[in-house]
C-alpha cells in the first residue's frame, strides 16, 4: 500500500517536474524578444504583432518599407527578416558585391563604393555592429558621419537596430 | 482556401495514401493507426518530391499544371485501393468510437493527457497565429517563395535539400499567392502533432500506456515544441527520421517486400528533408542487421537493400548538397579518428535541463531495469534505446562539436519512447499494488 503511493508520487512528481520545466524553460522565447502577451494581440495584423513582440528586426524592416521611396535601395545586416517582409531591394553585407566595401581603405572610399553601388539606406543591427568583420569595415565611420549619413530611425531591446540615410552629396569629385 | 489546402494535403492525399499503405501492408502486423498517422505526414512529403520532379523537367509551366500533376499521382492511390477503404474506416472508429478516453484512467494519465493537450494547443497558437520571426524559419520561408515566384530549381539552396522549402510552394500554389503565409505555418505544428502520435501509437506497443507518457516526455523537451512554435525546419525533419526507424523496427519484426519499400521511401524523405536525415541511414541498417530474424547474410543484404536506394536516390536527387554532405563527413571522420571524444557532451546534454528538460535523465533511468531479466525481452524496448544511443552518437560525429545542440534532440522520440516505458511501468505498479 505505502509502496503504491509512494510510486504514484514518484510518477506525478517526475510529470510535474518534466512540466515545471518546460514552462519554466519559456524563459527562451523572451531572450529572443516575445514576451507574453494578452489575446488583444491577436485581433492585430502580422505586421503590428511584429512590432508589439519586437519580432526579429522586423521594426526596423517596416520602418523602411514605410518611410522610403519605392526604388531605394538598403544596405542589410540582417538578410532573413529583411528578404521576408522587406519591400525595397536589398544587398546583404555579406553579398559577395560588398567585397570591395570591405576592402576599402579608408572610409571615404568605402562610403563612395556604397554609393557607387547605389546603397540608399543602411541598416545596421547591434548584433551585426558586434562581428568582426563590421568592426573592422569603415561602416560605423561612414554610419555616424554627418556628411555621408544621417540617423534616421534606431530601436532599442533585443533586436536593436537603427537605420541611416545615405547622403549622395560627400562624394569626391 | 488556408482550410481547403490543409483539408487537401494533409486530410484528402494523407488519407489517399493511407488507402494505398493498408492494402500494401495488409498481410503484417503493423498498427494501423501507426500507418493513418505515418500516411498522413508522408503525403506532404511525396507532394515535395513531385514538385520536385516537376520543377526539374517542366520549369516555368503554369501553377495548375503542378497542381494538376500531384492530384493525379495521389488519385493512383485511392483508384489502386479503393477496397481498402473499409479498413480505413475502421480505423478511424477505433481511434474515435470510445466516447471518452479518460474513462478508466488513473489520475495521473488524466494529468499527463492534460499536460500533453495543453503543451501542442500552446505550440500550435503561437506557430500559427503569429507571423514567422525566426532566423532559420524565414530563411526557409523566403526561399519557399522565391521557388514559387521562379518555379524552377535554380533558386534551391545549396546548403539544404528542398524538401520543405517545395512543401511551402505547394501551400502557395494553393494559396494561389504569396499573400499570406498561414500554410507556411502550419507544416510544424502539424509535424510536431504528428509526431506525438506516431510516438503515441509506438509506445503502446513496446508496452500498455507508455504511449501517453512517451508523448510527455517529447513534448516537454521545451527546445523540440519551441522549435515548432517557431517554424523551424526541427519538426518535420524529426518526424521523418523517426518514421524512417519506425518503419525499420516493423520491418524487423515481420519482413515483407512492401515494408521495405516504405522504409526506403521514408529514409529518402528524411535525407530530402534536411541533411541530418543522412544519419537516419546507417542506424536503420545497424537497427535491422541487429534486429531482424534470420541468417546474418540475410539480415546484412536486406539491411544493404533498406540502406542503400536510400544513399543512392537521397543523394543524387540533390548533388550539390550531396558533395557537402560528404566532404563534411571526410572532415569530421579524420578529425574523430585523430582527436580523443570529448565527453562534455555527455554532461552538456545531461544537465542542459533549459534545452532537453530531464528526458535524457529518465532515458538513463529507463536503461537501469534492462538488469532485470523481464525486461531483456522487451525487444521493441531496446530496439527504440539503442536507436536513440546510436542517433546521439552518430549527430556527435555529425557535428563534431556541439554548438548546434538542437540537433541532439533528433534522438528525443527514442528516448520518450524509453522514458515512457519507464513511466508506465511505475505507473502500471503502482496501480496494482
Amino acid at each position: 500500500m505505502i509502496t503504491g503511493i509512494l510510486r504514484k508520487l514518484l510518477v506525478l512528481g517526475i510529470v510535474g517536474a518534466m512540466c515545471f520545466l518546460w514552462a519554466s524553460d519559456y524563459t527562451y522565447p523572451k531572450t529572443i524578444g516575445v514576451p507574453y502577451h494578452g489575446l488583444g494581440i491577436l485581433c492585430l495584423s502580422d505586421k503590428d504583432k511584429l512590432i508589439q513582440t519586437g519580432g526579429y528586426y522586423a521594426s526596423s524592416v517596416f520602418y523602411i518599407n514605410d518611410n522610403t521611396p519605392e526604388d531605394s535601395l538598403v544596405l542589410v545586416t540582417e538578410d532573413s527578416s529583411y528578404f521576408y517582409y522587406g519591400e525595397r531591394p536589398g544587398i546583404y553585407w555579406r553579398d559577395s558585391r560588398m567585397r570591395p566595401f570591405f576592402e576599402a581603405k579608408t572610409a571615404q572610399e568605402g562610403y563612395e563604393y556604397l554609393v557607387s553601388l547605389g546603397i540608399d539606406y543602411l541598416q545596421i543591427s547591434e548584433r551585426a555592429r558586434q562581428r568582426g568583420e563590421i568592426q573592422e569595415s569603415w561602416l560605423e565611420e561612414i554610419a555616424t558621419d554627418s556628411g555621408m549619413s544621417t540617423l534616421v530611425w534606431e530601436s532599442g531591446g533585443v533586436f536593436a537596430a537603427t537605420v541611416y540615410r545615405l547622403e549622395k552629396g560627400a562624394v569626391d569629385e | 482556401m488556408f482550410t481547403l489546402g490543409l483539408l487537401l494535403t494533409y486530410g484528402i492525399l494523407g488519407n489517399a495514401l493511407a488507402l494505398l499503405l493498408f492494402r500494401a501492408l495488409q498481410r503484417t502486423t503493423v498498427d494501423r493507426a501507426s500507418i493513418l498517422f505515418g500516411s498522413i505526414g508522408l503525403a506532404p512529403g511525396i507532394v515535395s518530391i513531385v514538385l520536385y520532379l516537376c520543377f526539374l523537367l517542366l520549369p516555368g509551366a503554369s501553377h495548375f499544371i503542378y497542381i494538376g500533376i500531384v492530384l493525379a499521382v495521389f488519385a493512383i492511390a485511392p483508384a489502386l485501393s479503393w477496397r481498402s477503404f473499409p479498413q480505413l474506416a475502421e480505423t478511424y472508429r477505433s481511434l474515435f468510437s470510445r466516447p471518452c478516453y479518460l474513462s478508466g484512467w488513473s489520475t495521473i494519465r488524466v494529468i499527463v493527457a492534460i499536460a500533453i493537450l495543453a503543451i501542442v494547443l500552446f505550440a500550435s497558437y503561437k506557430a500559427i497565429l503569429f507571423p514567422i520571426q525566426a532566423h532559420d524559419a524565414l530563411k526557409h520561408a523566403t526561399t519557399g517563395r522565391i521557388l514559387y515566384e521562379n518555379c524552377s530549381l535554380e533558386y534551391v539552396p545549396s546548403n539544404y535539400p528542398p524538401g520543405l522549402h517545395l512543401l511551402y510552394v505547394w501551400s502557395y500554389l494553393l494559396q494561389g499567392g504569396i499573400s499570406s503565409d498561414y500554410g507556411v505555418r502550419t507544416v510544424a505544428p502539424i509535424y510536431l502533432i504528428l509526431t506525438a502520435l506516431l510516438v503515441w501509437r509506438w509506445g503502446e506497443v513496446l508496452g500498455k500506456g507508455a504511449g501517453l507518457f512517451a508523448v510527455l516526455a517529447l513534448v516537454t523537451v521545451s527546445v523540440y515544441t519551441l522549435e515548432a512554435m517557431y517554424n523551424s525546419i526541427d519538426a518535420i525533419r524529426i518526424f521523418f527520421f523517426a518514421l524512417g526507424i519506425f518503419w525499420v523496427y516493423w520491418l524487423t519484426v515481420q519482413y515483407s517486400a512492401p515494408l521495405l519499400g516504405i522504409a526506403v521511401f521514408t529514409l529518402v524523405l528524411a535525407l530530402f528533408t534536411h541533411a541530418v536525415g543522412i544519419v537516419a541511414l546507417p542506424i536503420a541498417g545497424i537497427l535491422y542487421c541487429l534486429f531482424a530474424k534470420g541468417r546474418v547474410i540475410r539480415r546484412v543484404g536486406t539491411g544493404i537493400a533498406l540502406v542503400l536506394p536510400a544513399a543512392t536516390i537521397g543523394l543524387l536527387a540533390y548533388p550539390y548538397q550531396s558533395i557537402k554532405i560528404i566532404s563534411n563527413l571526410q572532415g569530421r571522420a579524420i578529425w574523430l579518428a585523430t582527436n580523443a571524444p570529448d565527453l562534455s557532451i555527455v554532461q552538456h546534454i545531461l544537465t542542459n535541463y533549459k534545452f532537453y528538460g530531464i528526458l535524457p535523465l529518465l532515458f538513463l533511468l529507463s536503461l537501469l531495469p534492462l538488469l532485470w531479466k523481464g525486461y531483456q525481452e522487451n525487444r521493441g524496448f531496446i530496439f527504440v534505446a539503442i536507436g536513440a544511443v546510436l542517433t546521439i552518437g552518430l549527430i556527435y560525429g555529425y557535428l563534431l562539436c556541439f554548438d548546434l545542440y538542437r540537433y541532439y534532440m533528433t534522438a528525443a522520440p527514442f528516448a520518450a519512447l524509453c522514458a515512457g516505458v519507464l513511466l508506465s511501468t511505475l505507473d502500471g505498479r503502482a496501480e496494482s499494488s
